[in-house]
């Protein structure tokens, strides 16, 4: 009969002829490797998503950890490991460095740069995950973070510690809101980190031109993870942003991320998540894709004043196909933010640039971050917008129209027209006051469409040469006070009267 | 397929096989032992779960530690299933296969195993009337495996299989403690 103690004493001896392969706290060996995964048998005690290295440069995260092997995902190249290859622990989380460091810098996911502007000489890192502040340590929206674009000022307002998604099919003009965004922050205080994600290296370079070109790129940092990089860094990229954006946060000082798009990000995590065999749900996305944009989206925040009023403002972005915001991932995304821009195919063709459905663009948190005197001057143009929208649709059907529906739509019209605003193109509030005032109070009714364009233009050199008064006033007080309403609508009486004479109508 | 559909499995089929050669009680056994020598020395598990062991080292080791001096015939059938459920990748459910062996055994013999924790020590008399009780209730013979735990202040906590039977003081205190807190609303 088989005895207890003899055959413990026997495991025992073996065990020891053993020992040494058996000491695997900080090593592991790699059992498989393929499509950027590898499966790593030992690294005893490895945490999460902790960093591990895998051979001199290459570097991955532990993603799965399961009883008997780790599943990392390889952060850049896989082909210098093979089956047998050591994987050591670095018992950290992934850091990025943060800070003053970055400004003007492209940089990977890691925060290893791009450019051609050597070594990234950061004095801070901070972990690419981190636990959202929590309710007590925040406060409500308040401050605005002008875009410069005078539809989502005026109907859509922004306010910093905000997450406000951009949606709408691919050449949209999703991006450039976000570049017109950041161009209008030059000044504000507002430090800008410009998320790519799975986009073609082309279009990053021109955009990263651009922004330097507006002299933007002073205060912004661009993270790239662009279509050719492996998933792993695609899906690294936004938490790496947004821990960069946080450095700002918790100094209180205030940062913008966007994130150009969230579609690609969860395509990438849908790949990692299938090679490393995790049950596929809805549109083979893994069931925790809602928790990988929430918990990032989360970390944006308005903190209170006694943690220094810092703030994080988030645009993601998502992409749509065919116009469909009802597919997972929309749905996901509209169901976290704050509120969305909706830009549509159809709009944009129709030359309305940006091309934002007004019916179906929001902002949850909107009034306390607008200026006083925007929200006096444009409270209820999103809704007439909306209502012209349908009017106008109606109106197509029905050849005679009554006199008042007509002056509705002339009026709408104009409206629309003195909406559009071209990129790059950022109008300062006081001019955008001036702008919505004309036009809602009708000075525009009379004046031919294909005039308005001009009209505005004139009227801003108009007003800031002649009546740079009433303009101060506006950016001083940011409030329509009856006196400043009355010199404003005498200002723009004069030069309507002086317009028509010259250009006859 | 489900961790407890593979143990099965297994557990049935090496227990048929241990029938058929009428080893049934010694496997059964056998097993038991293994199962509490591993328990005690869980870094034979990872050993045998290592890939960087060799699939001839594993073998021969199994080999090793099954022919201990005093055993007059070797457990060949165990020996032979520790090699298998290696080679499968299956030993880290040993101790479950190891349990379930356990229970089909007492099936066979018609035993049902009964868990009874009391606060203090029982009166021999007590169990034994304990022990009728729970034969008449399941019809079953009964191995009762005594337990005491002071916190349970008194009354009986019976486990028997997967009902549990609870008459402890403890457990009433508890509801009447959350009746009364509830009751303050
Ligand atoms: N307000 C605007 N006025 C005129 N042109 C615009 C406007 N907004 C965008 N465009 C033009 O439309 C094109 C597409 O814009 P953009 O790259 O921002 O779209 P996108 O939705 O980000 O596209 P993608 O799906 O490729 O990312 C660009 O050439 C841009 O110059
Ligand atoms: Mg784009």
């Amino acid at each position: 009969m088989l005895k207890p103690e003899e055959v413990t004493s026997a495991i025992k001896s073996e065990i020891q002829k053993f020992e040494k392969r058996l000491q695997m706290e900080s090593v592991g060996y790699v059992l498989q490797t393929g499509d950027g995964i590898a499966r790593v048998y030992g690294l005893d005690d490895v945490m999460a998503s902790e960093l591990v290295q895998c051979s001199d440069h290459t570097y991955g995260i532990a993603f799965n950890l399961e009883a008997n092997n780790v599943g990392i995902v390889i952060l850049g190249s896989d082909a210098d490991l093979k089956e047998g290859s050591l994987v050591r622990r670095t018992k950290r989380i992934v850091q990025v460095p943060t800070g003053n460091a970055l400004l003007g810098r492209i940089v990977n996911p890691l925060g290893e740069p791009l450019d051609s502007k050597g070594p990234v000489p950061a004095k801070t890192f901070r972990p690419v995950e981190c636990v959202p502040p929590n309710v007590v340590r925040r406060q409500p929206v308040k401050e605005p973070l002008q875009t410069g674009i005078k539809a989502i000022d005026s109907m859509i307002p922004i306010g910093r510690g905000q997450r406000e998604l951009i949606i709408g099919d691919r050449q949209t003009g999703k991006t450039s809101i976000a570049m017109d965004t950041i161009v209008n922050q030059k000044g504000q205080g507002v430090h800008c980190i410009y998320v790519a994600v799975g986009q073609k290296l082309s279009s990053v370079v021109a955009l990263a031109k651009m922004l330097e070109e507006q002299e933007a790129m002073e205060y912004t940092t661009m993270v790239v993870a662009s279509s050719e990089d492996p998933a792993p860094l695609q899906y690294l990229a936004p938490y790496a942003g947004c821990a960069m954006g946080e450095e700002y946060l918790y100094n209180g000082k205030h940062a913008l991320v966007i994130y150009d798009d969230l579609s690609k990000h969860a395509q990438a995590y849908r790949q990692l998540s299938l090679l490393l065999q995790r049950p596929p749900g809805r549109e083979a996305y893994p069931g925790d894709v809602f928790y990988l944009h929430s918990r990032l989206l989360e970390r944006a925040a308005k903190l209170r004043d006694e943690e220094g009023g810092g703030s994080l403002t988030a645009l993601p972005i998502i992409e749509t196909q065919a116009g469909d915001i009802a597919s997972y991932i929309p749905t996901n995304v509209i169901s976290i933010t704050d509120g969305q821009i909706y830009l549509e195919a159809d709009l944009f063709y129709a030359g309305i640039r940006p091309a934002i459905n007004v019916g179906l663009s929001v902002s949850r948190v909107g009034g306390n971050a607008q200026t006083k005197i925007m929200k006096q001057v444009a409270g209820m143009l999103r809704l007439s917008l909306a209502q012209h929208r349908e009017l106008a649709a109606f109106a197509q059907l029905s050849a005679d129209l009554d006199q008042a529906t007509k002056n509705q739509l002339t009026h709408g019209d104009r409206m629309v027209e003195i909406l559009k605003q071209d990129t790059l193109a950022c109008v300062p509030l006081e001019r955008q006051v001036i702008a919505i005032y004309a036009g809602n109070k009708g000075y525009l009714d009379d004046i031919r469409l294909d005039l308005v364009k001009t009209f505005e233009a004139e009227l801003y050199k108009f007003m800031e040469t002649k009546y740079s008064a009433v303009v101060h006033d506006i950016v001083k007080e940011k409030v329509l006070s009856e006196t400043i309403e009355k010199r404003l609508i005498e200002a723009l009486s004069a030069f309507k009267k002086e317009f028509l004479t010259r250009h006859g109508n | 397929m489900k961790p407890y559909q593979i143990v099965d499995r297994y557990a049935r089929s090496v227990f048929e096989l241990a029938e058929e050669q009428g080893k049934s009680e010694t496997f059964a056994h056998e097993i038991d032992v293994l199962s509490r020598a591993m328990r005690n020395q869980p870094k034979f598990l990872d050993l045998l779960e290592n890939p960087l062991v060799t699939r001839e080292e594993k073998r021969a080791l199994i080999k090793n530690i099954l022919t201990v001096e005093a055993v007059h015939e070797p457990p060949l059938l165990l020996e032979r299933f520790l090699t298998l459920l290696v080679e499968k990748g299956r030993i880290d459910l040993f101790s479950a296969m190891a349990r379930q062996l356990h229970n089909k055994l007492n099936e066979k013999r018609g035993v049902q195993e009964a868990t009874a924790v009391t606060a203090r020590r029982l009166d021999p008399n007590v169990v034994e009337l304990l022990k009728k009780a729970l034969e008449k209730m399941t019809a079953k013979k009964i191995v009762l495996n005594l337990q005491a735990d002071p916190s349970l202040l008194g009354g009986v906590r019976i486990c028997l299989g997967n009902r549990l039977l609870d008459g402890s003081l403890r457990t009433k205190l508890d509801s009447l403690d959350s009746q009364l807190t509830m009751a303050k609303v």
